[in-house]
């Protein structure tokens, strides 16, 4: 047998050396992700906790500034991001099962979703800014009370903002993995990458779940 | 390793669950129910954010391990989210006062003058 993996549809990927088997290394690398995840699960708890510590100083100020978020669109974002966190699922699915055509497809719906949520953000914040809610020294809403209003507006761009982020990560991810997808690198042994990638656009969602209620429910 | 890999019925039975959730929240947003209405939602988002973690991130696949990982970032979660959101609100009116302990203090040094 050559050392190079042959180049059939789904090649088994090859064991580094440090691992004992193909499974105990699919293992760690599933390990390792979640340790990732959970870090980032902890980087946003710091700011829910914030949230709901001045929510608990100023409820009816957050209460009366939560009035000037976009009902609709949050929800309309919500139901965008649960069905791009389904489509990439799917697509895992159909890579395992190799697939490559449909689990391309369906990571390229992912991606499109991925930026429909982009564009109904970016929106979003244009609608704010023209409202005169904008960070900093610009905050000026008359019609809010000041203190209060300009703690929920802070955490709101401050964590919408931080989730952005993470949404364009994990775009970025996708686009990177979909060329392998497309080409069937991955199989029913070997779909580590992309299963990998699927979480992390899963967090996103996670994220955004408890992201809706808190900034565009409590009205 | 294609361990526990199920059909794609899961997943479409999960994305339909996760959608009839997110109607119901927001069908119950719209509903005066007081003080449970945050509670509530989050309680929700809770259910929803455990079919994502479990169904779609595998979770009901993995190993202990990769599990533990999940639910001791949770718990450190709420641990913190419920310690400082309870502290602040059970304080009482003037959440700017100083706690007992180091109001003592200051009086005491008042008394003690410069």
């Amino acid at each position: 047998m050559s050392d190079r993996p042959q180049a059939t549809a789904h090649p088994t990927p090859p064991v580094a050396e440090h691992f004992e088997s193909l499974a105990k290394q699919q293992h760690a690398g599933r390990l390792g992700m979640w340790a990732f995840l959970a870090t980032e699960l902890l980087l946003f708890a710091g700011l829910f906790a914030l949230y709901a510590t001045y929510r608990g100083l100023y409820p009816r100020d957050f209460h009366l500034a939560a009035l000037h978020t976009h009902k609709a669109l949050g929800t309309l974002n919500t139901v965008v991001l649960i069905t791009s966190s389904f489509t990439v699922a799917l697509s895992i699915h159909y890579a395992r099962r190799g697939d490559a055509k449909i689990a391309f497809n369906l990571v390229m719906v992912t991606v499109v979703l991925g930026f429909v949520f982009l564009g109904v953000k970016s929106y979003e914040y244009s609608h704010h800014f023209r409202e005169g809610i904008f960070p900093g020294q610009a905050y000026a809403f008359p019609a809010l009370p000041q203190k209060g209003a300009k703690i929920f507006y802070t955490l709101y761009f401050f964590m919408t903002g931080l989730h952005v982020i993470h949404v364009i990560a994990g775009l970025a991810i996708l686009l990177a993995l979909s060329g392998r997808v497309k080409r069937g690198f991955y199989g029913p042994e070997h779909y580590l990458g992309i299963e990998l990638g699927g979480m992390y656009w899963h967090l996103v969602d996670l994220i955004w779940i408890f992201l809706w209620p808190i900034f565009y429910l409590v009205e | 390793m294609a361990r526990g890999h199920h059909s794609a019925m899961l997943y479409v039975v999960t994305f339909g669950a996760l959608l009839v959730l997110t109607g119901l929240t927001f069908l119950l947003s719209g509903i005066d129910l007081g003080a449970a209405r945050i509670p509530l939602a989050l309680a929700i988002a809770a259910v929803k954010g455990f079919l994502v973690a479990w169904f779609f991130m595998h979770l009901n696949e993995q190993r202990g391990v990769n599990r533990i990982f999940f639910v001791v970032a949770v718990l450190f979660i709420v641990i913190l989210i419920v310690g400082m959101g309870g502290d602040v609100r059970t304080r009482g009116a003037d959440v700017n006062e100083p706690p007992p302990a180091v109001k003592m203090e200051l009086e005491r040094e008042q008394e003690k003058g410069p």
